[in-house]
């Protein structure tokens, strides 16, 4: 049986095609648990994609979710040029990757601060509040919607990252690289969601958004000037002796040169585990509330 | 707990604070199962709340509200797939279009597509349905708006005021357009400031006058005009000699 033909049987056997002429039986418990499921997980399908469409209609929003990052790279990298002296070479890499970071973290911060405030604005986040989604399925749809994002901006920044271009010696395993970046891109898109939704309620405004980008990129011009005048050592020095901070770095670093520890890279995880679930319980608790106070 | 009721919509001694505008003071109302029912209410007179009540978004002070056999405090999954509410100010997902924006809701509610083209054609949606929604007039945007809270076909179902924006002569389009689209077997219960429309659309009508109802009438009840002033409720002049 040819691949298009297997294709046909297992979605007709999952009732996502109608077959032309016969009839299609599955045993009952088999049906029971795949059209429950469907009816299940469908919904939060259909609207997660329509949120992701949608979210990258908006101009600003595209170009904060995948310009920004790669903005903010290339700015980065070019003022390192010009505060090192002589030809870059590998053992600049680790600027490269503190560029890399803070890239994620700016656009993540700001594109789900931005994208939940425009929500609230139109409305799109009351009509979801008051769709029949219980809470763990509006909570899986922030969840996915935070992924999808992520991944989406984290491909692009990789890439650029490791364009031969720019010569930073980012050799490594750029699907590898995309699995951290996409882990710090959602953490700090559920941040700034976090910030924007509790603004939100007590009445954000233009400035309340302009103020955070001020600030956003004040910490990063002012992380820039440091690390020009030779603080970074000792800025990385202080890192290093915050245990998760030190993980992360030290998997990004094994990462981009290729010598991936595995050790290293499973502690990392953990870590990165801990703080994903201390950040989904914040935003599952807020999901809940919504639901409860939805007014519109 | 769900209770065997003939009435999609019961309110008996209902109180609540309202910091938008009136608070109820013992109104009460019931709604027959199937009826296109009008609340009429002058701008504040809390018409809003009570449709936020009805659909369990506030909870009332005091006082039994009852809708489709259930209370609708706490919100269940399974009571907001019964029934739809088109808000004053309605919400959409603004950068979709049309199609997309009421495929997604019928396809979070179990729709199918062909219901959705059937709404389409009867709320005069075709043409634009390829329009995003962020580009649509006043009044497409409020036949939307209906199209988004009818699709997944609700026994009960609150229009809060849908032809408030609109120009006279956009007005009297939709309201002919509720009209010949009345969702058979469909309990609509529907808030409005205009004497005019609830004569066209309902066959029963509620006026809240000062928090309390004031005035229950029905066409259907006898061949006079059964109108009843509630006792204790203040009877605004104006609404009673306009519907006698």
């Amino acid at each position: 049986m040819s691949t298009a033909s297997k294709s046909s049987v297992l979605f007709s056997a999952r009732a996502l095609k109608v077959p032309e002429t016969g009839s299609v039986v599955l045993h009952r418990k088999v049906q029971k648990h795949v059209i429950g499921a469907q009816r299940k997980y469908r919904p939060l399908v259909t609207m997660a994609k329509t949120l992701y469409v949608s979210r990258l209609r908006d101009p600003i929003n595209t170009i904060i979710l995948v310009g920004l990052p790669v903005l903010v790279f290339w700015v980065s990298v070019a003022l390192d040029r010009t505060f090192a002296f002589g030809e870059l070479s590998h053992s600049q890499t680790p600027s490269a990757i503190v560029a890399l970071i803070a890239a994620v973290i700016i656009s993540g911060t700001l594109f789900g601060f931005r994208s939940t405030l425009s929500s609230h604005r139109d409305g799109s986040i009351a009509l979801i509040a008051a769709m029949p989604f219980n809470a763990v399925i509006g909570w899986a749809l922030h969840v996915i919607l935070g992924f999808m994002f992520a991944l989406t901006s984290a491909v692009v920044t990789v890439i650029v990252a490791t364009a031969p271009v720019y010569d930073l010696g980012i050799t490594g395993n750029v699907p590898l690289l995309v699995l951290p970046v996409t882990a710090g891109y959602w953490l700090s898109y559920q941040i700034g969601y976090l910030v924007a939704h509790a603004m939100a309620s007590r009445g954000a405004n233009v400035k309340a958004f302009a103020a955070l980008v001020a600030v956003t990129f004040a910490g990063f011009v002012a992380m820039e000037v440091l690390t020009g005048y030779g603080i970074q050592a000792e800025i990385s020095s202080a890192l290093s002796s915050i245990s998760p901070v030190s993980h992360l770095h030290s998997l990004v670093q094994q990462t981009v040169v290729g010598n991936v520890q595995w050790q290293s890279f499973g502690q990392s995880m953990l870590y990165l585990l801990v703080l994903t679930v201390a950040v989904m319980t914040a935003t599952r608790a807020i999901w809940t509330q919504r639901g409860e106070n939805m007014n519109r | 707990m769900h209770i065997h009721s003939p009435s999609a919509l019961v309110m008996r001694n209902v109180h609540a604070p309202n910091p938008d505008g009136q608070s109820l003071v013992d109104f009460s109302m019931s709604i027959e199962r199937g009826a296109f029912h009008g609340l009429l209410g002058n701008g504040s007179a809390g018409k809003t709340l009570v449709a936020r009540i009805a659909m369990g978004l506030v909870s009332p002070e005091s006082g039994n509200v009852v809708v489709l056999g259930a209370n609708p405090v706490p919100r269940r999954t399974s009571y907001l797939k019964r029934v739809g509410y088109q808000a004053q100010r309605p919400a959409f997902f603004p950068r979709t279009t049309v199609l997309e924006h009421l495929r997604t809701v019928a396809g979070v509610y179990g729709t199918s597509d062909h219901k959705v083209s059937i709404l389409l054609e009867a709320l005069l949606l075709e043409e634009c349905v390829n329009t995003r929604v962020e580009r649509l007039d006043v009044s497409e945007r409020q036949r939307l708006a209906i199209a988004t809270s009818v699709v997944h076909q609700p026994e009960f179902l609150v229009l809060d005021e849908p032809t408030y924006p609109l120009e006279v002569a956009a007005r009297s389009n939709l309201i002919s357009i509720l009209r010949s689209s009345n969702v058979a077997g469909t309990t609509t219960l529907y808030l409005t400031r205009h004497l005019d429309e609830l004569e066209k659309l309902c066959d029963s009508v509620t006026v809240l006058s000062g928090g309390s109802d004031v005035l229950h009438y029905t066409s259907r009840s006898d061949d006079n005009v059964a109108a009843s002033a509630h006792v204790g409720g203040r009877t605004s002049g104006t609404y009673v000699e306009a519907t006698s």
